[in-house]
């Protein structure tokens, strides 16, 4: 088991609709990028990471703040254009807790260096930066979620992998029809639709989130790639994760001795014919 | 163009339909240069069985004429061989370019179209989920790579191979004389001509690379190989995510006792369904696929969940800040927190709030105590002359003596000092000291008062934020 660093961290500017079909929280895909490319520049290895959220806000349209002025209807004197998002771009705050192999015994030096060189990476198309907590490294994944816990500014919700449940859609409903249900959070309890409210409650909030990429053909060499590398087109594959909030997780770890699946791992499978490359989750033993 | 011309009015082969629609100026123009008779509001014109001219023809009626046309496969589609590098390769690019076929989920857009097999037992969704609409078909980003590949598409002209795009750009004698022939606004060849340089610019080899991420995969060493990966959205997905939103709505359903229709559950950041419809007015500050379906897509939602609000907040005060939402144990601690723990250059935004609520609400309350006070006794006798009760000492502003605390806070984190403790402790007493007196009094009033004083409040705010007003009157 490797030791944990968690990064306290916030990002403008990120990319909202990082997939076609789901728009909100960032692809399961970009975090996995962004901690791959924090692997590359900085000289360690993962085994695997997770994030909590603490703040997300999607910029929302007609922005009269940023770049209005007054009078801008008066053709006399230009002004600044006002900003219109319409909702491309969020902001987001968080904590992302990444498992490092840490055979050597260098990661204080590592923190180090992250601490120095990692603001201003891309993260899902935002700017990555650090929050007051900065970076700590933890020996534990106990001691990393209570850390978590202690940091200033409160609540954070961890992802939880729930696509299995997507399989096991009701009779009569298609796995789409059996997410809507899934996705809904009932406001009341329906006296006509008792199970259904029951088996949302019971679930947690849940939510649609981009995990994987499905190839949709052989991987072979094409004109105009960005780099000399095999292509090949792909769609992404939407999952199911619930955001459980850290007291969950916490207790949670307590009954079980080992952390719900909030770790997140990437890896292939051919099996199907199709490659496919998804996050996946893990769960770690104490 | 006088053969192209020969070639509508000859009715001998058929190998193509093309349907127009109806336009005033078409019809005219098509009057004149060809004789057609329209009958309705479709016509149809018959061309001789030669890609080249129907092509040719194609183009020209969407750059000379600006109108819509759409390409319809009743008849024969023409088979391109992929490796020949002809004029009908581009010109079907052309075809596809003008027919806007993207714009339907249910358009053919056979040059942008990439069918594949897809797997179907997956953890998650995918297009083989799909059933109810035609699956398997995918459309790349539509408005962009029709644009790229009308001016790139390469093709034969003059036993050389070359592009629409170079030839309009280099102002070939041919072209130019055809365009010029065929447009009638002054500028239009010339506009085409500047389109066809930045074309170049923009989608020539250099700047063709299609968008791509790289997935690492790891070998038996665990050193990662990449694989260049384009994602392309599925139409039909989009389509079914809609009509799953649609089903969801009917099966919940309620009517209420007043006959409206009501779906009980909490749908987080929509109104309706528990997804949105994205896109609006101007798709294309979306992104490229809004403005290649019309516009609006359904999406599927996903963010964290909303914090519930404390129980007696109206709905009014979670919305913004407000003054009797203040609780005097946090705000003091947010604010020394922010003095003592947080950087001074990465303020979080619970701090900035704090700092813009104390400086946008009290500021111009501090600053303008007295006349707020006139116009609230101003307020109070206009109110009591037109016959409204309004009691005596019921509203007594607590300006400014026990809000010193406050303006001392707010000032110094407006500057550069930092406070001792002792001075924070004073300041962030006397603020709940104060704070405290104002949310009793407040809590005091009577609905008239309070309406008066919102009244007055938010008119020096309109007014204190505005800062052309605040500084010249």
């Amino acid at each position: 088991m490797g030791k944990f660093i968690n990064i306290d961290f916030y990002v403008d500017g990120l990319h909202a609709s990082a997939n076609p079909h789901v728009v909100g929280l960032p692809a399961l895909t970009g975090i996995d990028g962004f901690v791959h490319t924090l692997e590359r520049q900085f000289g360690f290895c993962t085994s695997s990471w997770s994030i909590a959220y603490r703040r997300f806000d999607m910029d929302g349209a007609h922005l009269r703040i940023a770049n209005y002025e007054v009078g801008s209807n008066n053709s006399k004197s230009p002004s600044t254009p006002s900003t219109i998002l319409d909702k491309r771009t969020a902001s987001l705050e968080g904590v992302l807790i990444i498992e490092v192999n840490d055979d050597d015994g260098n990661i204080g030096k590592l923190v180090d260096s992250l601490i120095d060189g990692i603001e201003g990476f891309r993260f899902c198309g935002g700017t990555f930066m650090l929050g007051n907590e900065s970076i700590t490294a933890w020996e534990t994944v106990t001691d990393s979620l209570k850390a978590v816990g202690k940091c200033s500014r409160k609540p954070h919700f961890f992802m939880e992998d729930m696509t299995h449940i997507l399989n096991q859609a009701p009779e009569g409903l298609s796995k789409l029809d059996w997410l809507m249900d899934l996705i809904a959070r009932p406001k009341n309890y329906d006296p006509e639709n008792p199970q259904l409210a029951y088996e949302c409650e019971s679930l947690g909030y849940l939510t649609p989130v981009v995990k994987g990429y499905q190839l949709l053909e052989t991987p072979r060499e094409r004109q105009n790639t960005r780099f000399d590398l095999p292509h090949a087109y792909a769609e992404s594959v939407i999952g199911l994760a619930r955001m459980r909030s850290l007291p969950s997780v916490l207790a949670f770890v307590n009954q079980y001795q080992e952390t719900p699946v909030i770790f997140w791992v990437n890896d292939t499978d051919d099996s199907q014919g199709n490659l496919l490359w998804d996050v996946r989750s893990i769960s770690i033993e104490l | 163009m006088k053969r192209i011309a020969q070639a509508l009015q000859d009715k001998e082969a058929v190998s193509g339909l093309f349907i127009l629609k109806d336009k005033e100026k078409v019809k005219s123009k098509f009057k004149e240069s060809f004789g057609l008779v329209y009958s309705g509001r479709v016509t149809s014109i018959h061309v001789e069985s030669d890609d080249e001219l129907i092509g040719l023809t194609h183009y020209m009626l969407k750059l000379a004429l600006g109108m819509d046309c759409q390409l319809t496969d009743a008849l024969k589609a023409p088979k391109i061989e992929p490796d020949a590098a002809t004029f009908t390769k581009f010109l079907k690019v052309v075809n596809s370019f003008t027919t806007h076929a993207a714009k339907t989920l249910y358009g053919s857009a056979p040059s942008r179209r990439f069918v594949a097999r897809v797997q179907e037992q997956i953890d998650g969704i995918t297009s083989a989920d799909a059933k109810d609409c035609r699956p398997l078909y995918f459309s790349g980003n539509a408005a962009d790579s029709m644009f790229k590949y009308f001016w790139t598409t390469d093709f034969v002209w003059n036993g050389r191979r070359t592009c629409m795009a170079e030839l309009i750009a280099k102002e070939d004698p041919v072209v130019m004389s055809a365009l010029s022939e065929w447009t009638f606004k002054h500028g239009q060849v010339e506009a085409m001509v500047e389109q066809a340089r930045f074309g170049i610019e923009k989608y020539l080899p250099d700047h063709a690379y299609r968008k791509q991420v790289l997935l690492p995969v790891y070998n038996d060493n665990d050193d990662p190989e990449y694989l260049a990966v384009t994602p392309i959205p599925s139409i039909a997905l989009a389509d079914s995510i809609g009509k799953a939103q649609q089903r969801f709505r009917n099966r919940h359903v309620v009517m209420q006792s007043n006959g409206k229709e009501f779906t009980p559950f909490y749908i987080p950041g929509a109104d309706k369904g528990n997804s949105l419809k994205f896109g609006g007015t101007k798709p294309q500050n979306i992104n490229d696929f809004a403005s290649s379906v019309g516009g609006y897509f359904p999406v599927l939602f996903s963010r964290i969940p909303r914090i519930p609000m404390a129980q007696g907040v109206s709905e009014r005060a979670a919305k913004g800040w407000s003054l009797i939402d203040l609780s005097p144990k946090t705000n003091p601690e947010a604010i020394m927190v922010d003095r003592h723990v947080g950087h001074r250059n990465q303020i979080d935004s619970y701090s900035i709030a704090v700092n813009a609520f104390v400086e946008m609400s009290f500021m111009p309350i501090l600053e303008y105590a007295d006349v707020i006070q006139e116009a609230y006794d101003k307020g109070v006798e206009n109110a009591k002359s037109e016959g409204k009760v309004i009691e005596s000492g019921e509203f007594d502003l607590p300006l400014p003596k026990t809000w010193d605390g406050l303006k001392g806070l707010t000032l110094a984190l407006l500057s550069e000092d930092r406070l001792t403790e002792a001075q924070v402790e004073k300041y962030t007493k006397a603020y709940v000291a104060g704070v405290q007196e104002f949310v009793m009094r407040y809590s005091k009033m009577t609905e008239m008062a309070r309406s008066i004083f919102i009244e007055v409040v938010s008119q020096y705010l309109r007014n204190w934020r505005n800062p052309i007003r605040r500084h010249y009157g």
